[in-house]
């Protein structure tokens, strides 16, 4: 559930990348090649799919990270 | 007139490299060229207040937005962003988004912040994307070439590049009227097979795209022959190209002075102003911020009032053309 909303947005976001090859480990900003104005835009693509508001600046480094920040939040796999 | 045929411009006084005394002095001038214009002006107000007085402004068509802090380019763009509730950029954001009124925003103060609210503020979930930074440049031909990115994505992906193209003549029609603006794509040589990998894969998907007048590649040289309407660019590239553009204009402009001086001949001053006129930033307005709800216009950092002047004129004739594009 949370990894296929996350393809969704990611794939949104950066539409070259080859969203199959899309793993936990998958750097954001190596691997997906994003800047900072992307992870605001990944942020905000998150808080829409997912339907919450972050209430801190947030600084993933990968999928992993989003994944387990997910959880905490409530979101179930 | 009443109020409903009046458009605002908000105006964000703060953060750029003159203070808030020259962005006002614009503000005042662009009220004058305008009889439908009203002006929101945004930043500490005793500074604008200041302004306004000095300037002789006509009141009945200037609203005053108090603000306590300013988003400096030592700030990280997000961070003040978010954090920076009561800064003149994101109380101007925030008006612009809430004030059907409003049909525009000038700032010249940090470009990665303006970017970062104008995608907050102004983008609707489901249609939102990264916002580029286009600048309008005068072509050999009379008319103008929107330069796409001008340096707001360094690194770009062949679909950021389609996108900025489609941004680009959206853009192209609803300033300048064009019905089908010619986008070309910068590159080492005209020819298909020419460019590195970015531009020979955005070749290949501009070429079948129907909905764009797509007329190839471009080459430096032709930058701004009025070959195309739209030139679309990486952000590394298009900024070498706007501010190689602005070093070849001064360096031809200073050759002219140097050579009027040595002969006395008036007629040469009459060629460098015109060539100032038509060539200097201050004259050009600002850079477009595309991708978002309303037009949000950077202005130069050090632009002066000239230059707020012009780029308040450029959003009062896109109003006129048409209020809100995306």
């Amino acid at each position: 559930m949370i990894m296929e909303k996350l393809e969704v947005v990611l794939h949104k976001v950066n539409p070259d990348f080859d969203i199959s090859t899309l793993s936990e480990e998958t750097s954001l900003r190596s691997d997906l090649g994003m800047d900072s104005l992307a992870m605001m835009l990944v942020a905000m693509e998150i808080e829409d799919a997912f339907g919450f508001r972050f209430e801190e600046p947030v600084d993933f480094n990968t999928v992993g990270d989003v994944v387990r920040f997910l959880k905490e939040k409530g979101f179930k796999d | 007139m009443d109020d409903k045929s009046k458009i605002t411009v908000v105006i964000d006084v703060m953060g750029s490299d003159k203070g808030p005394a020259t962005i006002v002095k614009g503000a005042c001038q662009a009220l004058e060229d305008s009889a439908d214009l009203v002006v929101c002006l945004v930043g500490d107000e005793s500074s604008i207040k200041a302004a306004l007085e000095e300037n002789g402004a006509p009141m009945d068509r200037v609203r005053i937005v108090g603000t306590t802090d300013v988003i400096t380019n030592y700030d990280h763009p997000v961070a003040a962003i978010q954090k920076k509730t009561d800064a003149s950029l994101v109380k101007a954001l925030t008006i612009l988004r809430d004030d059907p009124a409003c049909v525009g925003l000038v700032n010249a103060g940090s470009t990665g912040a303006l970017l970062v609210g104008s995608m907050m503020f102004l983008s609707n979930p489901g249609e939102r994307v990264r916002p580029a930074l286009a600048a309008v440049l005068p072509a050999e031909n009379g008319g103008f070439v929107c330069l796409v990115d001008t340096g707001a994505n360094i690194d770009c992906l062949p679909s950021m590049l389609v996108q900025f193209a489609h941004q680009g003549s959206q853009f192209m029609k609803d300033m300048y009227r064009l019905e089908n603006p010619k986008v070309g794509l910068l590159s080492n040589g005209a020819e298909e097979t020419k460019g590195n990998k970015l531009v020979k894969e955005t070749h290949l998907v501009l070429k079948e795209d129907k909905t764009i007048n797509f007329v190839g590649n471009i080459e430096g040289t032709n930058a701004l022959s009025g070959d195309c309407d739209v030139l679309v660019c990486d952000g590394f590239a298009g900024n070498q190209v706007l501010k190689n553009s602005e070093g070849i204009a001064r360096r031809i402009i200073m050759d002219i002075v140097k050579y009027a001086k040595q002969t006395g001949e008036p007629k040469f001053m009459a060629l460098v102003q015109h060539l100032m006129a038509t060539y200097d930033f201050n004259s050009l307005g600002g850079g477009i911020v595309l991708g978002v709800t309303k037009p949000v216009i950077k202005a130069h950092g050090a632009a002066n009032e000239a230059s707020i002047r012009n780029t308040v004129k450029m959003l009062v004739n896109l109003a006129h053309n048409k209020n809100i594009y995306v």
